[in-house]
């Protein structure tokens, strides 16, 4: 009988059915971003911790138009991380989850610029646009690069709670390089004083205000011969700002080199670096920017 | 006589579970909202509005209130405009953490993404008959404003599964396509930007539409800050977060902060001393009804009195006859009253999913 009964326990045991053990949260939190700087400054506090979102876009991701199938893939992130200052126009027409989207230049929103009216231009193959309304490539000053890194460091620190100290280690050794970057900029800039400079497109608004640079704009694109009424905006502009060097977000095609060179212009590329690729890094995209300034004639 | 005694006990038994099974609904979407930010005026009509999405005419908060409490790490905030219907159903522009707070899964479909989307309850959907990827315009509020706003036309991305609240009521769209169906912002149209004489779009067109071509000439005039909300739901972290945003509104002279919770008790109370008022109505009715039926008793062994002699001379003893009256009775007052709860039960039963959204 105590057999029967051994062997009866032996197989109600066996009928039990398999605990389902439960599954470890898989896959790391999601964090999508709106420009390469932002992915940049994730990567290097966040790092392997996190799983970043930033979709290919071909050109300026200021002005991405994204398809409803691309905003779905923002909406399902732990975390969106915005520039502000009017950056990613679509976010404007987007529905994004208020709770997990932060604007990581509300600190400063108070000294955003406001640049008038111009006309709309294209981008190459690109949709037309207007860089009317608020001045956005809010990273070039690098104090303000340094609150977006702080606002980027707060809110990974509130997802992921448990990694606080790395997270404050990786935060203070990418404020070490900002601010070194910084520092560097602004003894570039004092040396270079009210030498004038052009740019080639609106988008050094906050580097001339940051670090004092005498800096005026065309509309001009790197790979697009400007029209004549370009050339006769650039002579009326250089009548009041007699500049010799010209910024370019990009390395500008030979004939506009030539051009420019026939008129006593020199090209020298500072790009926003607003959108990444697999071999770009932005730190040393920005010291390289720093590194051109430095060669502007008058300087070398 | 059934019909009659059970008409007595049916009335203030549905009145009763009718009355708790709306104390039951409205508490617990009050629950679950533990606070509502808007413009000062009736609490009742704030917290309806916020729970049930009534209509409310009371003034606005602006949009900045909203960022500025979700900027001060109190907790959730969610931003609600709730001013226009469509096919009759109210438009709730609101933010997709919405969807998360009142924790609505979708049916079919998926979420709202683009202005222009938007996303049906599952009762609106049936009433509309519409399903994802189809379209929906959104109502004129006065058909005779022709410089008012103009009805826009919305693209249905998905249908919510159904929750027995208000929420299957709702069309839900972004806040920013709230604000442009309220005329707050515009887009332009190829024809407006280039002919200078052509007439304005308003004059050709019956409505407004939103297509990946137009969307981004979209755009709100002036400072976002200052859009209208309805109002504003906030899920304080914790007592702390509650005591601050109540702080916050305490001497404000605009805006309130309410907790529905509180606010839903009172107006129960209310609902509860109409219910003491009907009791009382109740129980004279019942007198008047035993009266009567003591009444009734009375004239029938009076009718049945030869009956009753007969019986007896027969050998069955008064006590025995009695018992028979009594188990008539019983019998009578039995079947009244069971029919009484199936009555009320039926009743509840069917009424409960209109009870749950009668706020609205």
């Amino acid at each position: 009988m105590k057999h029967f009964i051994f062997l009866l326990f032996i197989v109600l045991l066996s009928c039990k059915p398999a605990v389902t053990e439960p599954t470890p949260q898989a896959g790391k939190p999601r964090v999508a971003v709106v420009n390469y700087p932002l992915a940049f400054f994730v990567e290097r506090i966040g790092g392997d911790l996190v799983e970043m979102h930033f979709p290919d876009i071909e050109g300026d991701p200021a002005f991405w138009k994204p398809t409803a199938a691309e905003v779905r893939g923002f909406q399902s992130a732990d975390l969106i991380l915005l520039n502000g200052a009017s950056y990613a126009k679509w976010t404007a027409w987007a529905s994004l989850p208020d709770s997990r989207t932060v604007n990581t230049s509300a600190a400063f929103r108070d000294a955003f610029i406001t640049v008038n009216a111009d006309a709309a231009h294209q981008h190459g193959k690109g949709s037309e646009h207007s860089h009317a309304g608020t001045a956005f490539t809010t990273w070039l000053d690098f104090k303000q690069a340094q609150h977006q890194a702080a606002a980027v460091h707060r809110a990974l620190a509130s997802l992921l709670p448990a990694h606080a100290e790395t997270l404050a280690n990786n935060f203070a050794a990418l404020q070490r390089d900002l601010a070194s970057l910084d520092a560097d900029l602004r003894g570039i800039a004092a040396d270079l004083g009210e030498i004038p400079l052009l740019g080639s497109h609106p988008v050094y608004q906050y580097v001339a205000r940051g670090y004092g640079l005498n800096i005026r704009s065309v509309h001009w694109e790197p790979d697009a011969m400007p029209d004549a009424a370009g050339w006769a905006e650039l002579a009326a502009l250089r009548k009041t700002h007699p500049a010799k060097v010209m910024l370019w977000e990009a390395e500008p095609n030979k004939a506009i080199v030539a051009k420019l060179k026939a008129r006593g212009i020199r090209g020298v590329v500072f790009t926003p670096c607003a959108n990444g690729t697999a071999s770009t890094d932005w730190l040393v995209m920005m010291r390289e920017n720093a590194a051109a300034l430095r060669a502007v004639p008058g300087l070398e | 006589m059934i019909a009659g005694v059970g008409l007595s006990l049916y009335l203030p038994l549905a009145a009763h579970w009718a009355a708790d099974a709306f104390d039951e609904a409205l508490g617990a979407r009050a629950a679950t909202t533990p606070m509502i930010v808007g413009a000062r005026g009736s609490r009742f009509d704030l917290v309806l509005h916020g729970l049930y999405f009534r209509a409310r005419s009371e003034g606005t908060v602006a949009y900045g209130e909203s960022t500025a409490l979700r900027e001060a790490g109190h907790g959730r905030v969610i931003p609600l405009h709730v001013q226009f219907t469509a096919g009759g159903q109210p438009v709730v522009g609101t933010s997709l953490d919405y969807f998360d707070f009142r924790k609505l899964q979708l049916a079919r479909g998926e979420s709202m993404a683009l202005l222009g989307d938007c996303v049906l309850g599952a009762n609106a959907a049936q009433q509309l008959k519409l399903g994802p990827n189809d379209k929906l315009k959104t109502d004129r509020k006065n058909l005779f404003d022709l410089a008012g706003d103009y009805p826009l036309q919305l693209n249905v991305s998905g249908v919510l599964a159904a929750t027995g609240t208000a929420d299957d009521e709702g069309v839900f769209v972004d806040v920013k396509t709230a604000w442009i169906i309220a005329g707050h912002g515009h887009g332009h149209n190829e024809q407006e930007s280039n002919a200078t004489n052509a007439p304005s779009a308003k004059l050709v067109k019956t409505h407004l539409e939103i297509t990946p071509e137009n969307m981004d000439t979209f755009h709100f005039h002036g400072d976002t800050t200052a859009l209208p909300l309805t109002a504003i739901l906030v899920e304080p972290m914790g007592a702390k977060e509650t005591a601050m945003v109540m702080g916050r509104y305490q001497n404000n002279g605009t805006l309130q902060a309410l907790k529905p919770p509180v606010v839903v008790d009172e107006m129960m109370g209310m609902v509860m001393r109409v219910r003491q008022f009907l009791d009382a109505n109740y129980a004279l009715v019942a007198s008047t009804m035993g009266l009567l039926l003591a009444l009734i008793v009375a004239l029938s062994r009076r009718l049945r009195a030869q009956e009753m002699e007969t019986l007896f001379l027969l050998g069955c003893s008064r006590g025995t006859q009695f018992a028979l009256q009594a188990a008539e009775l019983l019998m009578i007052f039995t079947t009244a009253g069971i029919l009484a709860l199936v009555a009320a039960w039926a009743t509840v039963g069917w009424a409960r999913d209109y009870l749950s959204t009668l706020a609205g």
